[in-house]
């Protein structure tokens, strides 16, 4: 699978949005605020090319795409399965453009807390994605970001059952993003909300739904007693920070949205040079270069965790864990220049890994 | 005598960690581990202390004279040198960071 951003605009303003900074970025740079539709089929080409048969579209919010349902049917075209991020308060016309792909064909991830002002309780915003996750069905499944500890999450099990969208829920944590200020939840808040996240499948089990975990969750944030329960409820636990390739509107490929296009590459999708990467490879180089970083987790800790060690347990996400390192400052220290001693040339001693 | 002043070159990035340091070269791609004295004295070099307060606190961490703790420092700062985690500026100290 793959992630096209194919908008950087959003008529939310969700507090803990880790596109803020990119949609910012990309509104100071020649691109338009969508992608056009030759870029997409490029795009689409490149996936083809790659054997990537499933494509989220995601943004910035990614059904304000004025031709939006273009991109759908260049996409179905293709037989690609779509999977669309949203914020759920759409318009009549793109409803319906979802509405006429079948079910088994696409997947609506409707994220249940993006609010157009931070600050009121969103019931505008509640009451249509109500509505739009009623008309969905099937395609629809919610999505929640944890973005502080005292999330509330019973809402979601409702919803669920009463608009009859799929019988899952999946839950994601807010991270920090590197290029920017977002309301994020602090690795130290983890356990808690590790304890709250257990109780909440419960509860949502008993309502024959279950719950998905997005990537960034780490295994010590439940207790044994917690990842047994979780267990029993039939939750998938994986810690996992394996992202997908993000092709983004300036004909870059990312690797981790959160990590701002630290780790990115210029897709020259006009090449028609057959040696040219494909998304794999693409992603695999990409995560090399993030490599060196996953010495290092989200915790003090995580450098001589066991499940670290084993891989069980990737450390958290690599936003996270990038943010953690600092750069070394300069100048710093004035040494006497005896003491150095540059011209004996010692050999290397640290070890690299 | 002749000072340099040593910093840290753009491409190194670095965390401590519970029981390490963790340094990652990003020209390179790769990363690195201190440990022990290894480790407390690379959080020290960033702390803006001057080489003779190194000293001494090498001596106390290592428990030893601060001459075998000076020969320590400098054979430590030739190797991070030598393997490009510190750089020296070319710039005479006659300021704030002369020790
Ligand atoms: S690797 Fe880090 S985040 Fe994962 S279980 Fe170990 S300490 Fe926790």
């Amino acid at each position: 699978m793959a992630n096209i951003i194919v908008s950087d605009v959003c008529n939310m303003a969700c507090a803990y949005c880790f596109a803020g900074p990119y949609m910012e970025s990309a509104r100071h740079t020649e691109q338009g605020q969508f992608v056009d539709l030759d870029t997409f089929a490029r795009q689409l080409d490149f996936l083809d090319r790659s054997g990537i048969n499933e494509i989220r579209l995601i943004g910035g919010e990614p059904t304000l795409h004025p031709h939006f349902s273009d991109l759908i049917a260049l996409a179905r075209a293709r037989q690609k399965h779509i999977v669309v991020f949203t914020h759920g308060v759409i318009t009549e016309r793109t409803l319906a453009c979802l509405e006429a792909i079948p079910p088994q064909d696409c997947t609506v991830l409707v994220n249940t807390n993006a609010v157009r002002d931070p600050s009121t309780p969103g019931t505008r915003e509640h009451l249509r994605r109500r509505a739009v996750l009623e008309r969905l069905g099937q395609r629809a499944l919610l999505g929640y970001t944890i973005a502080t500890p005292d999330a509330q999450l019973d809402f979601l099990v409702p919803l669920a059952v009463e608009t009859g969208c799929q019988p899952k829920i999946r839950l994601g944590l807010a991270q920090r993003v590197i290029a920017g200020q977002n309301t994020y939840l602090h690795p130290k808040q983890y356990p808690f909300v590790g304890q709250k996240i257990v109780t909440f499948a419960e509860m949502a089990a008993r309502s024959g739904l279950q719950i998905e975990l997005d990537c960034g969750f780490v295994r010590c944030m439940f207790s044994e007693a917690g990842l047994e329960a979780l267990h029993a409820v039939g939750t998938v636990l994986e810690w996992r920070c394996s992202p997908v390739l993000d092709l983004a509107l300036d004909q870059t490929a990312m690797y981790c949205f959160a990590a701002g296009g630290l780790f990115s590459h210029h897709l020259d999708l006009a090449s028609s040079d057959p040696g040219a990467p494909s998304a794999a490879q693409l992603r695999h180089a990409l995560a090399e270069q993030a490599a060196p970083y996953r010495a290092a987790g989200i915790y003090k800790e995580c450098s001589i965790c066991r499940f670290k060690h084993t891989g069980d347990c990737s450390g958290g996400c690599l936003a996270a864990t990038f943010a953690r390192f600092q750069p070394g400052p300069s100048p710093v220290l004035a040494v006497p220049a005896d003491a150095l001693e540059l011209e004996k040339g010692l050999p290397l001693t640290p070890r690299f890994l | 005598m002749n000072d340099v002043v040593i910093g840290c070159p753009a491409h190194i990035r670095w965390v401590r960690d519970k029981t390490q340091v963790i340094i990652v070269d990003e020209q390179r791609g790769e990363s690195c581990r201190l440990t022990g004295a290894e480790a407390a004295l690379w959080s020290w070099l960033w702390q803006r202390h001057t080489y003779p307060q190194l000293v001494q606190w090498l001596a106390a961490l290592l428990n030893t004279g601060t001459e075998q703790a000076g020969a320590y420092l400098a054979d430590r700062l030739r190797n991070w040198h030598a393997a490009g985690l510190i750089v020296t500026h070319p710039e005479r100290v006659d300021g704030e960071l002369n020790g």
